[in-house]
């Protein structure tokens, strides 16, 4: 099982080195143990996280692709759908059978066929168009709702703190 | 104090002494003192060994012979001035008044004083007999507090006929220069009649090396006057005065500091020894402290993994904008030391820049190799659009810079590509606020 997990960590890792997608990167943390992998996502345009480079982490089971991986940024983002811990609440990186929160479309959840890329690429998508209909971080989501001005201005002192900016001086 | 403010609207406090400014507070205070200081060192130490043998001898002449002795003052004025000490004596000895009183200038002054006219001097501490007579100490009980001390000085004046009673009513050591520390009433309350003695030391140009210091140890000072060629210290006798008849003890006290203060051509400061000492203990907590910064700088935790040195080089890369993370990374695997690598970007041993963000610049052509474009989505407003539907461009290295199949490459790639990617960001993000500033 964790053969065949390995075989394919290692071509997903070879895909992402030598084609690496536009704005993320991610790689094993040790080259020991295939399984933990920290990964960097670039915030997209047009969002109030453009330019943030923000880290992430990676665990995968031993029995991937069959179960998906956790991802868990470790900068303390604050948005609706990561936990306030950093874990990341996706769809994608659900399994069909569970469903906690009754909103997502098996289509959407994790099967074998997805990858690395298409979670990350899904995450980025996550930051750019938050979903609060079912919120992982409900004062975000509530920020989110009600007050935008507030919500860009703690995702603007999250980038500069990625970016290794000094506190904005506003 | 001695300058008297410019224009009548001068505020008073700017003219105001500060209790610090009483005492020397470095022992060479200008550079030319300092230089010179490091090129005598070894000069220096060897006078100070050739002395510390000197000094033991002086030491048990000083204890054999008999305290009024005049054949004992010669024989130690002599050796003192082998030993670097040289006492100066201008003005007379007036045997009528018993207690004498004298600023205090250095460790040696009731030393030098001694040398001249035999005297007791009141010990404050408790310390054995043996030692205290080997001094010229006596006990007069100033630790069981002042009525004792008071008390055993006139026990000690009715029975010892000859000898004076010598007091430094400031209590500590200053430098003689600005004003005096205002004086402790005792000795004046022992005897009605006190002969003022005013104390000068100074050390010839360029061995300006101040003779006491705030909160000074006394075997530093001692240090410094066998190490340094001579030092004079210069004790001048004033007139005996009287305490008059409608005049209080602090009225008197007063007075004679005045007197004092005005042979030395100072002022007396309004501050008591309680503020001197408050003054020496907040300097020693103050360089405690900055002894314990510098040793905590010093200790900085040695970085162990990659994850320390990473967070350590963009807590660097915060004080230091204008280094490229890469090199700091780099520079951190080598020394592992927050610390070193601070020093290594302020002397200039990291040459690599990021000063403007661009790569071309770069000397390492590997960040060439590493350069991973912008984010460029174009977001489409379809919500809970799936992944896959969503149109990419992939990076396409140039074809020389093709990443090898070497797995165990990729990982220093993956390092390179990150700094590559904060750095670029974070020239995109200030871009991108100049340009609103613009707007």
């Amino acid at each position: 099982m964790a053969g065949y997990a390995l075989k394919r960590l290692m071509t997903e890792y070879k895909e992402l080195t030598t084609r690496p997608p536009e704005g993320i990167i991610a790689a094993p943390i040790d080259e020991d143990n295939f399984f933990e992998w920290e990964c960097l996502i670039t915030g997209p345009e047009e969002t109030c996280f453009a330019n943030g480079v923000f880290p992430a982490r990676i665990t995968f089971p031993q029995d991937y692709p069959l179960s998906p991986p956790k991802m868990r940024f470790t900068c303390g983002i604050f948005h609706p759908n990561i936990y306030p811990d950093g874990r990341v609440c996706i769809s994608i990186l659900h399994a069909p059978g569970d469903d906690p929160t009754g909103y997502e479309s098996s289509n959407e959840r994790w099967s074998p066929v997805q990858s690395i890329e298409k979670i990350l690429l899904s995450v980025v998508s996550m930051l750019a168009e938050p979903n609060d209909e079912s919120p992982a971080n409900v004062n975000a989501a509530k920020m989110w709702r009600e007050d935008r001005a507030q919500f860009e201005k703690t995702a603007d002192a999250l980038v500069r703190k990625t970016l290794c900016l000094p506190a904005s001086e506003v | 104090m001695t300058e008297a403010p410019t224009s009548s609207g001068a505020p008073v406090m700017s003219s105001e002494l500060k209790i610090e400014d009483l005492f020397h507070q470095k022992r060479n205070e200008d550079s030319i003192t300092k230089i010179f200081s490091a090129i005598y060192a070894p000069v220096g130490i060897i006078i100070f060994l050739f002395r510390c043998f000197l000094g033991f001898h002086t030491f048990l002449v000083a204890c054999l012979l008999r305290k009024s002795g005049v054949f004992r003052m010669h024989a130690l004025r002599t050796m003192c001035s082998i030993l670097g000490i040289v006492v100066e004596k201008r003005g007379e000895r007036d045997e009528s008044a018993r207690v004498l009183c004298a600023n205090h200038v250095s460790i040696l002054d009731h030393l030098a004083i001694d040398i001249l006219t035999p005297c007791l001097l009141p010990s404050v501490w408790d310390i054995p007999s043996i030692i205290r007579w080997c001094f010229g100490y006596v006990d007069l009980g100033a630790t069981r507090g002042r009525d004792h001390l008071v008390n055993g000085a006139k026990k000690l004046l009715a029975k010892e006929t000859e000898m004076p009673i010598l007091a430094f009513p400031e209590g500590i050591i200053t430098s003689g220069e600005k004003a005096l520390i205002k004086f402790n009433t005792w000795a004046f309350e022992v005897s009605p009649v006190v002969q003022p003695v005013s104390v000068r030391v100074w050390r010839p140009y360029p061995w300006k090396v101040a003779v006491s210091v705030l909160g000074a140890t006394w075997w530093t000072d001692l240090f410094y006057f066998f190490a340094l060629p001579f030092t004079v210290i210069s004790v001048e006798y004033l007139p005996k005065m009287e305490k008059k008849e409608e005049e209080s003890l602090d009225e008197f006290t007063a007075r004679v500091a005045e007197t004092l203060a005005s042979n030395l051509k100072i002022s007396v400061s309004k501050f008591g020894i309680s503020d001197a000492s408050e003054a020496a203990k907040r300097l020693r907590t103050d360089q405690e402290r900055a002894r314990k910064v510098v040793n905590k700088e010093k200790t900085s935790p040695r970085l162990q993994d990659a994850r320390q040195m990473d967070e350590c080089a963009m807590r660097i890369k915060q004080s230091f904008p204008t280094f490229h993370l890469s090199a700091i990374r780099q520079d951190l695997e080598k020394t592992r030391s927050q610390t070193a690598t601070v020093n290594n970007l302020k002397t200039g041993k990291i040459t690599v820049s990021a000063a403007d963000g661009q790569v071309g610049k770069l000397k390492n052509p590997f960040f060439l190799l590493a350069g991973v474009p912008l984010a460029r989505f174009s977001w489409q407003k379809r919500a809970k659009s799936p992944p896959a539907s969503l149109e990419f461009k992939f990076f396409e290295f140039p074809p020389i810079f093709q990443v090898t199949l070497d797995a165990s490459s990729w990982r220093g790639v993956f390092d390179n590509r990150k700094w590559q990617m904060i750095e670029t960001n974070r020239q995109k993000y200030m871009d991108r606020g100049v340009e609103e500033d613009d707007n």
